[in-house]
């Protein structure tokens, strides 16, 4: 890492009102081996564009009594249409969540395990209180037994 | 009259103070988003959305404050935004194409727009250090008052102004 690269790094990592700080920014700005390393203002300048360069631009007025008068009028602008897709969005996730809660009666639990033909609640195992559950498969030939401790806050 | 005049004019309804803080500062704003944004329609757009902007934000501007910074700091926001979403698009349409990422195009070839020379040679440093290169550059501004316009702490400034000054040094080497 060069020289100037690792006073940058200083830098930034330094808290910037601290005198230290203070004292590498300005050996950036007096080192003649940083200052080759840097462009200077002349440099700078040269390379980007001025006021002087772009002339007369444009007149901005026209158009922006014309959006001014437009959002007086009440005529829809951007935010108010995001805003108006915002509440859209929420009210009909709200409706489709509540349509879901109507459609199945029974708890998520079992609508999310929906092979659950039997569940025993008061089963204990070893000396703690556990869930029970019976699954039966489709072809109805096995039947499985699913014991477990019950998680915190989980469905009793 | 100062800004600070003309904005409580306006805030008065003066609608024509309005249009002089416009005339005062339209070349400038013009500089400046040409500056981050490389291209003369994109500034033209970013200029118009900034000074309607401003002008609905005015009764939230701080008279003890200089408008000029304010309004540097809202549309240099605007175009650091626009810049955001044209990666994007940029990404989306390098993704259509198979490629992970486009290469930069400075400004299409569009007859009766100007182009610059330094636009090349801005492209390729990072939107925030084109702002703080500018700014230091053309407007004389410290660390503190790039750091008020980009709506960052001046240590955070300074390295960018320093990146872009190194940066700027190397490309100028290599040609």
């Amino acid at each position: 890492m060069n020289h100037t690269r690792w006073i940058q790094m200083v830098i930034r990592l330094l808290p910037f009102n601290s005198g230290l700080s203070l004292r590498f920014r300005r050996h950036l700005e007096q080192c003649p081996e940083c200052q080759g390393e840097l462009a200077d203002i002349q440099e700078a300048r040269a390379s980007t564009i001025g006021q002087e360069d772009i002339g007369a631009s444009r007149d901005f007025w026209p158009a922006f009594a014309l959006s001014l008068e437009r959002s007086r009028r009440g005529e829809p602008g951007k935010g108010r249409l995001s805003w108006a897709w915002a509440v859209g969005t929420a009210g009909l996730l709200a409706a489709t969540i509540a349509g879901l809660f109507l459609w199945f009666p029974s708890s998520p639990g079992s609508f999310l395990s929906s092979g659950v033909k039997l569940r025993v609640n008061y089963v204990r195992m070893y000396e703690q209180p556990a869930q029970a559950f019976i699954f039966q498969t489709q072809d109805a030939n096995s039947t499985f037994v699913w014991v477990e401790k019950p998680k915190p806050g989980g469905v009793s | 009259m100062t800004d600070n005049a003309l904005v409580r004019r306006c805030l008065e309804g003066n609608m024509e103070s309005y249009r002089t803080l416009m005339d005062r500062y339209r070349e400038q704003a013009m500089a400046l988003a040409l500056n981050i944004l490389a291209n003369y329609q994109d500034a033209q757009d970013a200029c118009q959305e900034a000074f309607l902007k401003a002008f609905q934000n005015l009764d939230r501007f701080d008279l003890e404050r200089n408008f000029k910074n304010w309004f540097y700091a809202l549309l240099s926001h605007v175009c650091l935004d626009q810049v955001r979403k044209r990666n994007r698009f940029r990404h989306f349409i390098g993704r259509l194409r198979g490629q992970d990422r486009l290469t930069e195009s400075v400004s299409a070839p569009n007859p009766g727009v100007p182009t610059y020379q330094a636009m090349g040679l801005l492209s390729r440093l990072r939107p925030k250090e084109r702002t703080a290169i500018y700014l230091w550059s053309q407007e004389g501004y410290s660390g503190a008052e790039i750091a008020a316009v980009l709506g960052c702490s001046p240590k955070t400034a300074h390295v960018h102004l320093f990146r872009a000054r190194a940066r700027l040094k190397a490309i100028l080497k290599e040609e």
